[in-house]
């Protein structure tokens, strides 16, 4: 079973820095790429070993092709080549709802979709998720999104930031916000936020979900044990949580539960803004309750001992 | 001069007709053509063209009424293509080899026009499918094993998005199997795929199972062939290509062939900016331009905005569908038509864009006045198309842009009660294709058929643009009617307008391509509902005769 990871995002986001960079730091990784837009991918020259004119062979055994509008197609050819890839890539057209290209994807067998990753540029978030033909666009690329990667967040200022932090949780209060300059973010970060240990339903855009998401900012003093300690009491309603923060010494954390598992490990690109998304069930999972309870939790781990 | 007295040596021709409807101001209508060397010495009264000096005298038109030869704006290849399949369409039409072909009126008749009609191995396919015709009832993949349970089968809708296979076909693609959650496969009670395989998706996988090459839509030599003697039935002597992958072979097969002595009808390719970039595709089209040759026109560059308005994909303005349905989507994001449009003018290159639904028309008119404003043309021509359901202010902006619109007249025939009933409702039905509104503003105006969408019929298309009559028989908007000159102005002249071809072709003048649309009836003597029953003999093409 081939892991498959959606890259999206609206024209200019990033995504082909995000892909060079990745294949750039594949570290043996054989990874095949499937662009939408062959020649927007500008590959390293030094990583070209032969171009076919269909696909690019490059350096450590990966792979580039576009697929046109035969999506199922490429994914196929792909997984059958030799020695098969081991990640799958594919990047969405910048006007392409994600969530129709996850279950594009998910028509073919053997593959595992370990989510999508949408790139939002901070720099231009707040004007395009306004704009008069494309807001729409933007808003349900990044309302079907697992993971937010905001990205050139070195380009604006702090209250701009701000903004378009509140508004990506405004409008995809489920998708884990990871902050990011040119796309920097190793494979295995990726991964790890893109993927939840155990494949939950994917909660898909407003409307039809009987899910119910719960985002809470976490604060830098607590502790990563705390967090796990409060989130037990919550696990019988859960049906996943992520969470990313940094703790009073500097250190990254992210937290993945699904069911009753969950898992904590040091994570040197989280955000100096923590965050934590919950999501449960609507017959079971009270999200005012759950918030109340976190601000309560808060309110005794502020307290001296 | 060596050329000169190799040009006194060309033999001249002189055709009388019963009336010469010419396009041309200065002699209106005319009694004789004269020819020299594939191109019109002149035209007027014998007498006139005796001054052109010695000349034989071709009377086999002196019962006929010729026109200038009329131009297709928007068309594609694969109409020809697709006639080695089975025609499982609604309507009756004509097919290449001028058989008149008639339409199925039930599933059951689809089905066995498909028996009948299916090849003695390997798959059967069908093509112009519309089963909103008949009622409720859907084609399921049980329909179509009647025609066989073990050769994969399967049935292309007209408007070429949806495409219904059997069991064996569904099986070879690995579909036929419990789990499959996507909307553009509706599963039956069973939990299995029922066969309908609604959108590109879906079908793309399915297509090579059932015959169907991915590259079958153009390039193709046998549909080429097809296509031109559809062309020839039609009237037509240019007609576009307008969605081209353009790669290497098909160009050389498309030069190739359009060389030959019997191939009557000029092309106009435009490659379609789909998975290349701006930048690519300027290059590529510029490249291409330089091999153009008078019978194949390259160096154009299509864009499609949205999607298509019966389809609930193409973009529109406030309050949306009259149904009800959900906004549809983009097909190209506004940087990337910005960027083309700006290479493109400067490359002097020409762009046609895509833009069904209203929206989709503001955006271009955006993004194009931007490009526009940084790289000043002042002839561009670049052209909306199908340009549904723009209003009079939209018309006025493109007029001022210089840009001109080739309207979908045929689909106020063919759709035009589903727009009424559903798309987007009475009032907006009745602006639909605004040829009136669009003249009216000054917009230099193009009608089209987009066959195979639509059979290929300019006149039938100038019909529809002078009486705006549904399939029912229900007017939409009396107010946008043509006149039959305008009519017929915009299937000639109108639409080589738009392929910047209008100094060459659409009109019978001195000095222009002998390119005649030979017809058995006068189309501006019948009555305006008759448009579409004259009689076309077949065509003159750079001076070469071909009948239908």
């Amino acid at each position: 079973v081939t892991p498959v990871l959606l890259v999206a995002g609206y024209l200019g986001a990033g995504k082909t820095t995000l892909i060079n960079h990745l294949l750039r730091h594949a570290q043996g990784q054989r990874i095949a790429v499937l662009v939408n837009d062959f020649g927007s991918v500008n590959i390293d020259a030094a990583l070209i070993e032969a171009d076919d004119g269909e696909v690019l062979s490059l350096s450590g055994g990966c792979l580039c092709c576009s697929y046109g509008a035969d999506l199922v197609g490429s994914l196929q050819s792909v997984l059958k080549r030799s020695p098969a890839p081991q990640l799958v890539l594919i990047e969405t057209s910048g006007v392409a709802m994600p969530a129709a290209a996850a279950r594009t994807a998910r028509l073919v067998p053997g593959i595992t979709l370990g989510g999508t990753v949408v790139l939002v540029d901070a720099s231009r978030a707040l004007a395009l998720q306004a704009d008069r033909y494309v807001g729409d666009v933007v808003q349900q690329q990044w309302r079907e999104a697992d993971v937010l990667l905001v990205n050139q967040v070195d380009r604006v200022d702090e209250s701009t930031l701000t903004r378009v932090r509140a508004s990506l949780q405004a409008i995809a209060p489920h998708a884990l916000q990871l902050e990011l300059v040119q796309a920097r973010v190793t494979l295995e970060a990726l991964l790890a936020l893109a993927t939840a240990p155990t494949t939950p339903q994917r909660v898909t855009h407003s409307g039809n979900a009987p899910f119910v998401t719960c985002s809470l900012a976490v604060p830098r003093h607590i502790t990563q044990e705390a967090l796990q300690t409060w989130l037990a009491q919550h696990a019988p309603s859960l049906q996943r949580a992520k969470g990313l923060w940094r703790d009073r010494h500097g250190q990254g954390w992210l937290l993945q539960a699904a069911g009753s598992r969950c898992e904590v490990s040091a994570f040197d690109a989280a955000p100096l803004a923590g965050t934590l998304v919950l999501i449960g069930h609507s017959d079971d999972f009270d999200a005012k309750r759950v918030a109340q309870s976190f601000a309560d939790f808060m309110a005794t781990m502020a307290q001296p001992h | 001069m060596a050329s000169a007295s190799h040009a006194y040596a060309m033999p001249i021709t002189i055709y009388p007709a019963r009336k010469i409807i010419t396009m041309n101001r200065s002699r209106p209508e005319a009694t004789h053509v004269a020819v020299r060397d594939g191109r019109i010495l002149g035209v007027g009264s014998l007498d006139e063209l005796r001054g052109w000096g010695t000349a034989e005298l071709d009377e086999r038109f002196s019962d006929k009424v010729l026109m200038p030869g009329l131009v297709e704006g928007h068309s594609h290849l694969m109409a020809g293509a697709l006639w080695r399949y089975t025609y499982c369409g609604y309507f009756d039409v004509g097919d290449p080899d001028g058989r008149q072909v008639p339409g199925a009126n039930s599933l059951t008749a689809v089905i066995s026009a498909l028996q009948s009609n299916a090849p003695s191995d390997g798959p059967v396919v069908g093509w112009g499918f519309d089963p909103i015709y008949f009622g409720s009832q859907r084609c399921t993949r049980h329909d179509l094993d009647a025609v066989s349970r073990t050769r994969p089968v399967g049935v292309l809708h007209a408007s070429g998005h949806i495409l219904n296979v059997n069991s064996a076909a569904l099986e070879l693609a690995g579909f036929l199997r419990q789990g499959i959650d996507h909307p553009a496969f509706p599963l039956g009670a069973d939990g299995l795929p029922t066969g309908e395989l609604k959108g590109p998706e879906a079908m793309m996988p399915v297509l090579e199972h059932v015959g169907l090459s991915r590259n079958f839509l153009g390039g193709d030599e046998t549909g080429m062939r097809a296509f031109a003697k559809l062309c020839v039935r039609a009237g037509v002597t240019t007609a576009t290509d307008l969605a081209a992958t353009l790669d290497d072979t098909s160009v050389e097969t498309l030069l190739r062939v359009t060389a030959e002595e019997a191939f009557p009808v000029r092309i106009a390719p435009m490659l379609r900016l789909l998975g290349i970039t701006p930048t690519h595709a300027v290059q590529r089209a510029t490249a291409l331009r330089e091999r153009s040759t008078d019978m194949l026109r390259l160096g154009g560059i299509k864009l499609v905005a949205d999607g298509s308005i019966q389809g609930f994909s193409a973009r529109l303005r406030w309050p949306g569908y009259f149904n009800g349905a959900p906004q549809g989507l983009w097909y190209t994001a506004p940087e990337v038509m910005r960027e083309t449009y700006a290479l493109a003018l400067q490359a002097g290159l020409l762009v046609h864009t895509h833009t069904n639904g209203d929206e989709a028309t503001a955006m271009a008119l955006d993004c194009f006045e931007a490009a526009v404003q940084l790289h000043p043309a002042r002839d561009h021509r670049f052209t909306l198309q199908h340009v549904q359901l723009a209003d009079a202010a939209q018309f006025k902006r493109m007029q001022a842009l210089g840009l001109c619109a080739n309207l979908f007249a045929n689909h106020l025939y063919y759709w035009g009660d589903q727009h009424h009933e559903v798309t987007v409702g009475p009032e907006r039905a009745s602006r639909m294709n605004a040829c009136r509104s669009a003249l009216d503003a000054g917009v230099a105006l193009a009608i089209h058929s987009d066959a195979p969408i639509t059979p290929l019929g300019p006149l039938f298309t100038a019909w529809c643009a002078v009486n705006r009559s549904s399939a029912s028989g229900r007017v939409l908007g009396a107010a946008e009617r043509l006149t039959v000159p305008e009519a017929l102005h915009a299937i000639t002249l109108g639409a080589a307008h738009t392929l910047r071809l209008d100094g060459e072709v659409g009109s019978i003048a001195c000095g222009k391509r002998a390119d005649f649309c030979v017809l058995e009836d006068d189309p501006t003597a019948v009555a305006p509902q008759a448009l579409k029953d004259v009689r076309v003999w077949g065509t003159v093409q750079g001076g070469r005769v071909f009948a239908a």
